[in-house]
């Protein structure tokens, strides 16, 4: 196995892994769109709302607010030791109040955790006119993205084989492939055609149709994936992907402890 | 159920079976229901 | 995770896997089927918002059960060696 990165930002990543199956690697798509627990706002207890959304809009809209997550002071509810009756170790209080006129956002919300606040402080939630107002307290929760999608941290996780491209000897430098590839990858080196960067290759298969005498073969390399990964701020993306692999491994030793008792 | 009349502002109670919707302050016929002093709970979804 | 076993044989054993899903499942069939002595492994979600994976395992002569739980410790030694070799390159 060997990881090869291309790109990787706080909240972006690309990579190339090899030597896996197919399973391992949409194992890790999968954990990483719905299986890392996630902050979120579950219930919203407004005081007041005199703005021109309804109370569940804006509930609606106070979910979908990415929040950044810290596992270490922070337990999924259902695993938590008070029963899923609500304390400081699975839940997080924050609150928001403003007064017109004045356009409200996520970063006017407070967290009572200095450690732990919204990802993004500029997701707009309402723009309140004069005399409106806006008072309510959040209470946000670990999920998973499996039970809603305010609860998925990475949301543009995906990956695809590694091209291969070939050309056979029969090839004789014509350049049609070369004009037609919208990525501009192939190049005429000599008396023969040559791939710059197979990684950007689209797979779109231009380059085979162009060819007249079939000398370009174009295949998918089975064990080798180009992912790519991005968060929505509640955790760094490198964090993100060692998360989705952790939740697997805790996933598959709880397995096994209980095929352990049952034996 | 009190309603708030949008002219006069008075707190009003309807029986509309005997006068319809009308303030019986003014005459208004635009009556505002007020929010409830009630904190509520609203899932986030 | 709750573990209901339906039935179990010497070679065969059909286990309900509760609250777990594709994720899960399908890396551990994979990797049940690297297995040479599992004949079978495969798993059904009846209905994809109600039912509960039903895993069903057949080996040649090997007990099921630690069919099962070598795959799953072959997976975590996957997934921990993708964690050791993703943290190196990126922390780099």
């Amino acid at each position: 196995m060997d990881v090869e990165i291309i790109e990787l930002s706080d909240d972006n990543a690309r990579f190339v892994l090899t030597g896996v199956n197919p399973a391992i690697a949409n194992g890790l798509r999968k954990s990483m769109l719905s299986e890392v627990p996630t902050m979120a706002i579950d219930y919203i207890n407004i005081y007041d709302n005199t703005s021109v959304l309804f109370d569940e809009q804006i509930g609606l809209r106070m979910g979908l607010i990415p929040i950044i997550t810290d596992l270490d002071s922070y337990v999924l509810s259902e695993d938590c030791d008070c029963n899923d009756e609500g304390c400081t170790k699975c839940q997080l209080t924050l609150t928001l109040s403003a007064e017109g006129p004045v356009m409200v956002y996520s970063g006017d919300i407070q967290s009572s955790d200095p450690n732990v606040s919204v990802a993004d402080e500029k997701v707009p939630i309402v723009e309140l006119k004069e005399r409106q107002k806006l008072v309510l307290e959040a209470v946000a929760k670990l999920g998973t993205g499996r039970k809603h999608v305010k609860y998925q941290a990475g949301v543009a996780c995906g990956y695809k084989n590694v091209p291969v491209i070939t050309f056979q000897d029969t090839c004789d430098a014509c350049g049609k492939c070369v004009d037609e590839c919208p990525k501009e990858i192939l190049r005429i080196d000599g008396d023969k055609v040559t791939v710059t960067d197979p990684l950007k290759c689209i797979l779109c298969r231009l380059c085979v149709d162009a060819c007249d005498i079939k000398a370009i073969s174009l295949e998918e390399d089975d064990s080798s994936f180009i992912f790519t990964a991005e968060s929505d701020g509640s955790y760094p993306a490198k964090e993100l992907i060692v998360q989705s692999a952790d939740t697997i491994i805790e996933k598959a030793k709880l397995l096994n402890e209980i095929l352990e008792s049952i034996e | 159920m009190a309603y708030l009349c949008t002219r006069c502002k008075h707190s009003v109670e309807i029986d509309y079976e005997v006068m319809g919707i009308r303030c019986p302050y003014c005459g208004h016929r635009i009556l505002i229901k007020e929010r409830p002093t009630l904190i509520k709970k609203v899932e986030a979804v | 995770m709750d573990l209901k076993v339906i039935e179990k044989t010497d070679t065969e054993i059909l286990v309900e896997i509760g609250g777990e899903s594709h994720t899960l499942l399908n890396t551990l069939k994979s990797s049940l089927l690297d297995d040479p002595r599992v004949e079978v492994a495969t798993y059904d979600i009846k209905h994809p918002t109600i039912s509960e994976p039903i895993l069903f395992v057949k080996t040649a002569g090997v007990d099921p059960v630690v069919a099962i739980k070598e795959a799953s410790a072959r997976l975590i030694e996957v997934y921990e060696e993708f964690k050791s070799v993703f943290s190196e390159k990126a922390s780099i």
